[in-house]
């Protein structure tokens, strides 16, 4: 890019702004910082919260690594690595997870475990839990300062009255260093017990809604839940009660997607495919 | 040559260095090497007019506040508060209210060691995996004291930075801070 554009596109205003919310959202974790969110060169919705947060963090000595639902491939995920890579020169992009010290994703946490000294940033597209259950954000400020959740959980039990169980696949709700309640963003369900006492800091940026908040490292992270109906994640036995595996890779351990190969056979693949790479390539040696 | 703390390259890198402080209270982070005080430039990276500082120890002086393009503002009013910790408490901080905790207040502590002190303490809370202890030196017990009256309601409080030539140490509301000796 030619002069007259900042490193990492944002002002310097704009990213000392950001760089406050996100400090006082570390010290309050769960909590949800409002911030001026500025106009950026894409449509609200596409990932503008995370990218923020990127932009504000990113530094020369940086490798960053953006996800889209597991894929290093997909649209999002490359435009935003792009808008990166175009606007910070003297960063690296990776897609190995373990070469980064920055990583934006959407819809997934990675599959291996984060390490102390990396960073995630999760694109968020509604970042209040309580919202299927109270419309004025004015109201919700001061149940989320109550830890008043009352009100979600009749919604969680209406759901087992009907149905059995609760019936949240992604973003489900879940509770931060035992008071605020976070929507943990459209991870599967699989991917949330990975909040707990995670090793890296993960931060959360909601563009559109003009939020953002953190889960420190080292911090409890419940998924909601009772006594008598524990928390399940998605289930992956076939009909003969054995775990499907990667068509690809063969893992057994992974987050799998579904879909209907051009024979209309149903198969599973990984989700990360970076891990899925990575398997292959030790299957292989 | 504007000094290296107004800078963006250096601000980003030590935003990082307190991004790492708050989210792993109790250990040490090194800011990268400038010649002033880790207190004033974590300011330098924080504060701007969009913002406020309080100076109630008159740590600042003429040039910095010109550079932070700002007024001093009352500590009781400041979302940022430069302290010198040899010195008592003499304020009470904005601790946020209950639907925006935001607006409690960060008080840069300024001592002059973070071990060696008299006192240790025992920290324990998100961030930390088990505990951590510290002693920091130069600074009055009354700061831990007044502390935990500002932060007994969570998630209204204070958040601490300590702040020495080239290191700080950050105390976020919801650490515990338990005195051992």
């Amino acid at each position: 890019m030619s002069n007259g554009i900042n490193f990492a596109f944002l002002d310097e205003y704009a990213k000392r702004e950001i760089r406050r919310s996100v400090i006082k959202a570390i010290c309050i974790p769960g909590y949800q910082v409002p911030y001026s969110s500025r106009e950026m060169p894409m449509g609200r919705g596409f990932g503008t919260g995370g990218l923020q947060l990127t932009l504000a963090l990113i530094g020369v000595t940086d490798t960053v690594k953006v996800i889209d639902q597991g894929s290093d491939d997909s649209v999002n995920a490359v435009n935003l690595r792009k808008f990166i890579e175009m606007t910070c020169p003297g960063i690296a992009t990776t897609t190995r997870l373990q070469e980064a010290t920055l990583i934006q994703s959407r819809h997934r946490i990675p599959e291996q475990a984060l390490r102390a000294d990396q960073i995630l940033v999760l694109q968020v597209p509604y970042p209040d839990a309580l919202v299927i259950v109270e419309p004025s954000e004015d109201k919700r400020k001061v149940m989320h300062g109550e830890a008043d959740y009352s009100r979600l959980l009749v919604k969680l039990y209406e759901d087992i009255v009907k149905f059995d169980e609760i019936t949240i696949s992604h973003r489900y709700p879940t509770r931060i260093n035992d008071h605020y309640i976070i929507d943990p963003s459209p991870i599967p369900r699989y991917d949330v017990p990975k909040l707990h006492n995670s090793k890296a800091l993960i931060l959360f940026g909601a563009g559109r809604e003009k939020k953002i908040y953190a889960v420190p490292p080292h911090c409890p992270a419940e998924p909601l839940a009772f006594d008598d109906v524990p928390f399940r994640i998605e289930d992956f036995t076939d009909s003969r009660g054995e775990r499907r595996a990667c068509k690809l890779c063969g893992s057994q351990e992974s987050f799998l997607d579904e879909f209907i190969d051009e024979q209309g056979e149903r198969v599973y693949q990984c989700s990360d495919s970076d891990y899925c790479e990575q398997q292959q390539e030790l299957a292989h040696g | 040559m504007i000094e290296m703390i107004w800078q963006a390259e250096f601000q980003q890198a030590a935003f990082r260095c307190v991004v790492e402080a708050f989210s792993r209270p109790g250990q040490i982070s090194v800011l990268p090497e400038c010649k002033h005080n880790a207190a004033i430039a974590v300011l330098a990276t924080l504060v701007d007019s969009e913002s406020s500082l309080a100076d109630p120890h008159q740590q600042l002086d003429n040039s910095h506040w010109l550079r932070l393009q700002i007024k001093p503002t009352a500590p009781e009013l400041a979302a940022f508060i430069l302290c010198q910790g040899t010195l008592p408490v003499d304020f009470e901080p904005c601790q946020g209210t209950l639907a925006s905790p935001e607006l409690g207040a960060t008080l840069v502590l300024m001592v002059a060691a973070m071990n060696g002190g008299d006192t240790t303490y025992q920290l324990t809370g998100p961030g930390i995996e088990t505990a951590v202890h510290i002693a920091p030196q130069g600074l009055d017990i009354s700061w831990f004291k007044q502390r935990s009256g500002w932060n007994g309601a969570f998630p209204l409080g204070v958040d601490m930075l300590l702040a020495t030539e080239e290191g700080i140490l950050a105390l976020p509301r919801t650490t515990q801070i338990k005195e051992i000796n």
